[in-house]
């Protein structure tokens, strides 16, 4: 499917931010890192939501995308062990209509990525694993969804504010990301990165991600809707999410290949 | 129009304003300054934001649930239960769960569909053809209802086709004004079985465009003239039961009357027929004669499968006949199916350091009619292996190598009795643009023969997708798999639109 190249769908699409940010002394600049990236996509046990994706390129024109998102964060003695699992079922367009994209997202290996398209009743595992490639076409990148880990990228604190941390990222392993630095802005109580803008080496700005709208759904602080912008091709795209829901009681079971090929449609987000 | 543009400078000029703080540093977002500005949206659910506990001192919990208002109630007391998925049902359970009478009213279903318009032309000399190769309208229909733990399916396509001679449906074949793809229901019937009923399309197995252990019907005609590639899967008319365990799950399929491939007769595809020695076309069609005692001449196909780690692993099983009419009948001039037993096993998953995917399968066929290879009318034996690597090269471009070999068993002392394939596939995606082109190459060095797939499509909304390809074929001899195909090589325009 043309539709879904390398991308896996995500965390920061369901994933509410932390709510119970304690204050006290100054964190260092990884914890913050750390925070954000905890509140961002390892919130509740697992997560669904109805995603609506508006592409907008440079001219005008808009493509939709809608989806419904399980989540389920994989569990050991109480834990949280770093793994999740992603079901990514499409709504709309009518072309990807019953496709379903499933990740099983490693915290240090590879991710493992099917698809699965229903008019050849067929489970393809998806090879490409570049992290930094557009989102069935969008400006967001699978790693914007699924989650950038805190430990690729040093860290240093730039300011902070009444508000927020303001934190500047160099990668580690610069051959593999297409910026040279980014600057977020994090919420000092919520560690929700309200925005990070995205730097070329000769301190051109041309990424930027923006959260435009938080809810908090029991009791978790949810970006319900959030942008990013091709500064330079001039285009953007935005997620809102509705019917989010936590703690669904989401099973490992369901991101498997029984589901993969029928789908538990007494889980999925329905239209109104 | 003075009070316009006063409106209007002082917009600018509080624009200006923002955009000067939002230099500085970005603007809250709404829901995190505290201030309500959720008119208007359009979820319309939200009575808007509240301030989350730990924001504002005081405990969360919103409408949507009891999370942060204390101790969730335990299973029994009202707090539902946190296995049963349907517990806490909410307006958009509802849907999925209504009781309406069975099946309902139209409205109770989903309906969707597209429609595909396409012609091609043969581009090489042709023998016994005409020089349309397609020209087809398609309209798919699908209708889609789900009860709780149930959901049917009905797929048709309402083809007006100008090259086709035959207009009567014939829903077995698929030729005609009429091709149902796919009618069938499917019950989730306990935690550990599955069960679909009716016409279905099935896959199993790990090649791409090659199949070793998945026996289901394909169509080798749509495919060669430029027809989608999911119109490769041919359906069946079958059940499948599907059972889940820790240990494995397994896959059992019974198809009560044999659905052979929809293969290549000299209709549409020239092709060598094997009684004139020689490639023939639309006037020598080939005389195939199909089993098709109900009960009697059907299919069983098995499939035992787990995931180990990271890595996909099955076995197979499959007892019915050859797809394809690989056989001769006795004295006559007709093709057949003679009787086939396959065994076989498959892994699939990731490399390590390389990266990519990597897939092996082999399958043993079992030539039930001639086991020891002494009859010349029915194939022999055959031992298959398949090995092949995907892997993404550059951003957007990703490409994939596939070897595949099969060798004859039981051939008679210096005969050639084995055939390597290799396929090779690029496919390059602009995701921007909606364009992504593809080429997916055939060679078999030992019969010198091969096929070329490329393809290209645009979607300039999301409605609309144009498609042009072709499909080139060669050969050194005229009785190879692609070489008989030879003068059939054409390209193709298509034009989709979705509803």
């Amino acid at each position: 499917m043309r539709a879904v190249p390398t991308l896996l769908l995500a965390a920061l699409l369901l994933a509410p931010a932390a709510a119970n940010a304690q204050s006290g002394g100054a964190p260092s600049p990884l914890e913050i890192a750390e925070r954000a990236e905890q509140a961002a996509y390892y919130q509740a046990k697992d997560g669904r939501a109805r995603v609506q994706m508006d592409i907008v390129d440079a001219q005008g024109r808009i493509r939709e995308r809608t989806m419904t998102i399980l989540r389920h964060d994989m569990m050991k003695n109480g834990e949280q062990t770093g793994h999740q699992r992603f079901y990514v079922y499409f709504h709309e367009p009518a072309d990807i209509r019953d496709t379903v994209f499933m990740v099983h997202k490693h915290p240090r290996t590879n991710d493992d990525r099917w698809l699965y398209l229903p008019a050849l009743d067929l489970v393809r595992r998806i090879a490409a694993e570049d992290e930094r490639s557009s989102f069935v076409g969008s400006d967001y990148f699978y790693e914007d969804v699924s989650g950038r880990g805190a430990n690729e990228d040093t860290h240093t604190l730039k300011e902070t504010t009444d508000t927020y941390y303001v934190l500047r990222s160099e990668p580690k392993q610069p051959g593999l990301v297409e910026f040279d630095h980014y600057i977020s802005y994090i919420h000092k109580e919520t560690f929700i990165p309200v925005q990070v803008n995205y730097f070329k080496a000769d301190g051109t700005k041309y990424r930027q991600y923006t959260v435009d709208k938080v809810e908090t759904i029991e009791g978790h602080p949810t970006v319900v809707k959030s942008t990013m912008r091709d500064l330079r091709g001039g285009g953007h795209s935005t997620l809102t999410y509705t019917q989010v829901d936590y703690n669904v009681g989401l099973s490992a079971d369901i991101f498997t290949e029984r589901y993969l090929r029928n789908p538990p449609r007494g889980l999925l987000t329905s239209g109104e | 129009m003075i009070a316009l543009w006063r409106n209007l400078l002082s917009t600018a000029v509080l624009l200006a304003l923002a955009a000067q703080s939002a230099h500085a540093q970005p603007a809250l977002p709404e829901g995190l300054d505290g201030r309500s500005r959720a008119q208007g949206q359009s979820d319309g659910g939200a009575n808007g934001p509240e301030l989350p506990q730990g924001l504002d001192g005081r405990t969360g919990g919103s409408d949507d649930g009891p999370a942060g208002a204390g101790p969730r109630l335990p299973q029994g007391l009202g707090g539902g239960s946190a296995r049963d998925t349907t517990a806490e049902p909410t307006a958009e359970d509802t849907d999925a769960q209504s009781d309406a009478p069975i099946f309902g009213l139209l409205t109770d279903w989903r309906l969707g569909g597209y429609i595909d318009t396409r012609a091609g032309a043969r581009v090489t000399p042709r023998t016994d053809q005409e020089g349309v190769s397609l020209a087809e309208t398609r309209v798919e229909v699908k209708a889609l209802r789900s009860w709780p733990d149930v959901t049917a399916t009905v797929r048709a396509h309402l083809v007006a086709d100008a090259v086709a001679e035959q207009h009567e449906p014939d829903l077995q074949s698929g030729q005609g004004a009429l091709d149902l793809r796919e009618a069938n229901v499917f019950w989730r019937a306990t935690d550990f079985m599955d069960i679909k009923a009716g016409r279905q399309i099935l896959t199993w197995g790990t090649g791409d465009f090659v199949f070793l252990n998945d026996l289901f019907p394909k169509d080798y005609r749509s495919f060669f003239i430029g027809r989608r590639d999911t119109m490769l899967k041919a359906p069946s008319d079958a059940v499948k039961a599907s059972f889940y365990s820790d240990l494995a799950n397994l896959d059992v399929v019974y198809t009560p009357q044999f659905d052979a491939d929809r293969h290549i007769t000299g209709d549409r595809l020239s092709y060598f027929n094997p009684f004139q020695q020689r490639i023939v076309g639309d006037g020598t069609p080939l005389d195939v004669r199909q089993p098709d005692d109900l009960f009697t001449d059907d299919e069983w196909a098995a499939r035992a499968h787990r995931q180990i780690g990271r890595y996909g692993t099955a076995l197979y099983f499959y007892d019915g006949f050859w797809k394809s009419p690989e056989g001769v009948l006795r004295n006559s001039q007709q093709v057949t199916f003679p009787r086939l037993r396959t065994y076989g096993a498959s892994i699939e998953g990731p490399v390590p350091t390389l990266g990519g995917i990597a897939n092996a399968e082999v399958a043993y066929y079992d030539s039930l009619d001639d086991r020891n290879g002494t009859d010349p009318t029915v194939p022999n034996r055959q031992a298959r292996l398949l090995i092949g690597y995907e892997r993404e090269i550059v951003a957007n471009l990703s490409g994939s190598v596939q070897f595949f070999r099969t060798e004859r068993l039981n051939d008679p002392q210096g005969r050639d009795d084995r055939r390597n394939l290799w396929t090779v596939k690029l496919q390059k995606d602009w995701p921007g643009e909606q364009v992504s082109a593809t080429l997916f190459a055939f060679y078999s060095p030992t019969a010198q023969d091969g096929y070329l797939r490329p393809r290209m499509s645009w979607s300039p909304s999301d409605r609309w997708t144009l498609e042009v390809g072709a499909n080139w074929l060669f050969g050194a001899d005229d009785d190879t798999r692609f070489g008989q195909l030879k003068h059939n090589t054409n390209a193709f325009v298509g034009a989709r639109i979705g509803f």
